[in-house]
């Protein structure tokens, strides 16, 4: 968002939200009533407070044990199955699934910056709203527009093991 | 004592690089590392000191490694994200830097459920595309909140890569975005199905990246069928061919077996384009490796 009625809404929001934690509190519980009635049943949501959903092809990527934002650890075991709960495919293998099918592996490119733990346990979508939740991706990196385009693309699409 | 081969020569060089590996010790005592030292004392161009390895407390990786420096060794760091947090992970940089160690291997971390002490809370502040960039930070100068950093450790970067997990995209997307993030050199899991380490190499050539870092494949000499068995049960990301089993069980003598194979694997190691050295990590047998060297032909003329 740039400058405009939409910064000035945030500002006007997070200053009132950080003038008064008790109300914040009571929004963000407020807000997460109905966020978590969505997302939870939806995605399976963890509710880490700072959403990046629309990164990982609506898959939460925080259903991961170790948490992890930016790809699958070297643990996962044969057929794509999870190091930690071997009963279970690795969340990451089903972000690449679902990626491919909706063409958003260039998405995957994007390094997503470390986790704002303070934020956990809060209503992400107020998050957005006061501003609060600064751009997922981290000095945005991607690595696909400095390669070959064709070549980079076919590799990473592979499913193939 | 003087360290007289550097990991950073063997990259400027351009030579064929050679790292070794070595287990802490399980005790407070560092006489193991010192013993261990001679076996790699001018053979190698650096060691990795293990952190934690699969969730097993060890003597920490910093401490080894400024023993391995007494030694006369150049040691590789290894940090993982499953013990510390961001503040943690930040403070042992600078101190690992500090204590004149020149290299680190930035790893997510084996989870502690695989380990002898699984109830551990898990910390994973960061990941391991995260830890580099920090680190790269770091060297450039800045904490993570951006305050400068009087004295930057000057410090390569390594991070690890499985080419054997599925789905191939996926594990090629992974290492992508830790060169993407400033590693200066990958160390891989240790080959033992070939065919396979080669398609992720035809990848990572298709994505450029063998010539933006140094791709480090591992070799692992196994002294035992049972030792292959046990390693491609229980250690995470590690898989042994069937018959690269039975090979060494049916030998005369497992141990020597075990080492032909290790060296065949070397030689095959060589011939592939975009393979700039090798890691050997001879688990629980780091004795062997001055014969591995020798025998595999990877000596210092």
């Amino acid at each position: 968002m740039d400058g405009g009625s939409g910064n000035r809404f945030s500002a006007w929001l997070d200053d009132l939200l950080t003038r008064s934690p008790r109300f914040a509190r009571f929004a963000s519980g407020a807000g997460l009533v109905i966020e978590n009635a969505i997302k939870v049943p939806l995605f399976r949501c963890q509710r880490c407070g700072e959403c990046v959903l629309s990164h990982t092809a609506f898959v939460c990527s925080q259903r991961c044990p170790k948490r992890l934002r930016n790809g699958a650890c070297g643990g996962t075991r044969p057929g794509g199955y999870c190091e930690v709960y071997p009963e279970r495919r690795c969340i990451w293998y089903l972000i690449h699934a679902r990626s491919r099918t909706l063409a958003r592996i260039a998405m995957l490119t994007e390094i997503l910056r470390p986790h704002q733990w303070s934020l956990e346990k809060t209503s992400a979508w107020l998050n957005v709203f006061r501003g609060r939740e600064e751009p997922p991706v981290w000095r945005v990196r991607s690595i696909v527009d400095r390669l070959d385009r064709d070549a980079a693309r076919r590799a990473l699409e592979e499913r193939e093991p | 004592m003087h360290v007289e081969r550097t990991l950073r020569d063997a990259i400027e060089s351009g030579r064929f690089i050679v790292t070794g590996e070595l287990g802490p010790p399980l005790g407070a005592s560092p006489d193991s590392i010192r013993k261990k030292a001679s076996y790699f004392r001018g053979l190698v161009d650096a060691v990795n000191a293990t952190d934690n390895q699969s969730g097993v407390v060890r003597m920490s990786s910093i401490a080894t490694a400024k023993v391995l420096l007494e030694e006369g060794i150049d040691p590789i760091v290894q940090m993982t994200c499953r013990d510390r947090n961001r503040l943690a992970l930040q403070s042992d940089i600078l101190g690992a830097a500090g204590l004149g160690v020149r290299s680190l291997l930035l790893l997510t971390g084996d989870h502690m459920t695989m380990g002898n002490q699984p109830d551990a809370r898990p910390v994973f502040d960061l990941d391991s595309v995260q830890l580099i960039e920090v680190a790269r930070a770091m060297r450039d100068g800045r904490f993570m909140n951006d305050d400068e950093i009087k004295h930057p450790p000057d410090v390569l970067l390594g991070g690890a890569a499985n080419p054997f997990a599925e789905p191939m995209g996926l594990r090629l997307l992974r290492i992508a975005k830790k060169v993407a993030a400033g590693a200066d050199f990958i160390q891989t899991q240790a080959v033992y199905d070939l065919p396979r380490f080669e398609r992720w190499m035809a990848g990572v050539r298709d994505l450029g990246l063998h010539e933006r870092v140094k791709i480090i494949p591992s070799v692992l000499p196994a002294r035992s069928a049972k030792a292959l068995r046990y390693m491609s049960e229980r250690v995470a990301g590690m898989l042994v061919p069937e018959d690269l089993i039975r090979r060494v069980e049916g030998a005369d003598e497992p141990a020597e077996e075990g080492l032909k194979i290790a060296c065949e694997i070397v030689a095959r190691l060589r011939e592939i384009e975009g393979v700039s050295g090798v890691h050997l990590t001879p688990v629980m047998w780091e004795k062997i490796t001055p014969r591995l060297i020798e025998e595999s032909g990877l000596a210092p003329s």
